[in-house]
């Protein structure tokens, strides 16, 4: 039996080993990203292919959202993270004089927003009582619902005013009307932005 | 005639020239396959430089349209946001204002009457704070509605049916109900006391209230 020497065999053996992990950590991966890279140009290719109709989509929905923006922009009401009562009081603020005698403004609690579980915001209610002629109440209630902050009403009680000597009995003369306005400033919008706004903001009445 | 051979070498040396000549032959195996190892990473690396040059090239070609879709990407999610901004405020919000309702109720009085009280109040809008235990079938929460009751004085019965017949034809009311109609002595003069209600359904999906309306003018209900 011939045997070559100790450090031909050895030799041999790196070899070998070398040519392996050649193979399998250079050449194999090489080969693998190469055929993931041809994929990837062929798909490339194939998108570069229909750039003409992706701009068409692009201008589609650009303008489609270019539109519902500015529509929103007319309806969609903001919805403060805090509840932010000083803006709140001085937005349903009147001062007193010949047309408004008097003006209470009362916040409640913090309430949930709505009577379903899932909804994580919140409302503080406010009641306004006032006297004041029919267009003060009217132009207070318009003011606070159409705010850009998310102001709803809750309850709006309205009565014409009673003579000062019998309060059961209407003053028919007098301009005045007491109100009672009940309403919600909704707040704890963290999962939103307020800028955004309805898409479907035109046209979508029943 | 017989031949005889003879080994002039010695045998260790003539196995030290066999084993040299085997070692020769392995170490000549060992080059050549160093040799392909050399050629591989060669070629794999002129792969990975060839595949990735085409690749570049690729994007290079491709970046207006990968500009594109990311921008269509963008506007989707935009519109994605606005929609979802516009259901939260459709779940949260009213959709009929009440300044909207009593500017209503208001134009559709006829000449004469009068209102004396007028109520309007939003139900199953407001949570709780207070815990209630339902059932299964309580769990589902109660249509949102727009509950509204007017009281006042007409002239006659016909003014009474003209403030009823005005509030049917508003189209966001429904359930208009004359609760009752009484006679009523006002400054000397015979006239009716009526009260009405109507209700609104605030779950239809009615076009929102615009912001800051400006063009609000009052009047007397």
């Amino acid at each position: 039996m011939i045997r070559p020497s100790g450090t031909a065999l050895g030799l041999l053996g790196a070899s070998v080993t070398a040519f392996g992990l050649v193979v399998g950590f250079l050449v194999v991966p090489a080969l693998r990203r190469a055929d993931e890279r041809a994929l990837e140009c062929g798909r490339l290719y194939a998108r570069i292919g229909k750039i003409e109709s992706a701009r068409l989509e692009r201008d589609e929905i650009r303008e489609r959202v270019e539109s519902a923006q500015a529509s929103s922009r007319a309806v969609l009401r903001q919805i403060p993270d805090a509840t932010d009562q000083a803006a709140l009081m001085s937005m349903l603020a009147v001062e007193t004089g010949s047309s408004v005698l008097s003006q209470t403004v009362t916040a409640g609690e913090p309430v949930p927003a709505t009577p379903r579980s899932k909804e994580s915001l919140k409302a503080v209610p406010v009641t306004v009582e006032i006297t004041a002629t029919f267009d003060q109440v009217m132009g207070l209630l318009a003011r606070a619902e159409n705010d850009r902050r998310l102001v709803r009403a809750i309850r709006v009680e309205m009565e014409k005013a009673t003579r000062a000597d019998n309060r059961r009995d209407i003053d028919w003369d007098s301009p005045f009307v007491r109100a009672t306005i009940e309403l919600d400033a909704i707040y704890g919008a963290s999962g939103g932005s307020p800028a955004v706004a309805s898409a479907d903001a035109k046209g979508d009445e029943p | 005639m017989k031949h005889r051979t003879f080994h002039l070498l010695p045998e260790p040396i003539v196995a030290r020239v066999r084993t040299q000549r085997a070692s020769r032959r392995v170490v000549g195996i060992s080059a050549s396959i160093a040799v392909m190892t050399v050629g591989l990473v060669a070629f794999a690396t002129w792969v990975e430089a060839r595949s990735r040059g085409i690749l570049a090239a690729a994007q290079s070609e491709g970046a207006p349209v990968i500009a594109i879709e990311e921008e269509i990407e963008t506007y989707r999610q935009t519109e994605l946001q606005l929609l979802a901004a516009l259901e939260r405020q459709r779940t949260v919000g009213n959709a009929i204002p009440a300044h909207g309702v009593i500017k209503a109720v208001a134009g559709s009085l006829p000449p004469g009457a009068v209102v004396k009280r007028l109520m309007i109040r939003y139900e199953n809008v407001q949570g709780s704070n207070k815990r209630v235990r339902r059932n299964a079938k309580e769990a589902e929460t109660p249509p949102r509605m727009l509950v509204c009751e007017l009281e006042g004085i007409a002239l006659d019965d016909a003014g009474v049916n003209a403030i009823v017949q005005g509030l049917e034809r508003l189209e966001s009311l429904s359930k208009v109900t004359l609760e009752s109609s009484r006679s009523y002595l006002f400054r000397g003069k015979s006239a009716r006391e009526y009260k009405v209600t109507f209700s609104a359904d605030l779950e239809r999906r009615w076009r929102l209230p615009v912001v800051a309306d400006a063009s609000f003018e009052g009047g007397n209900p």
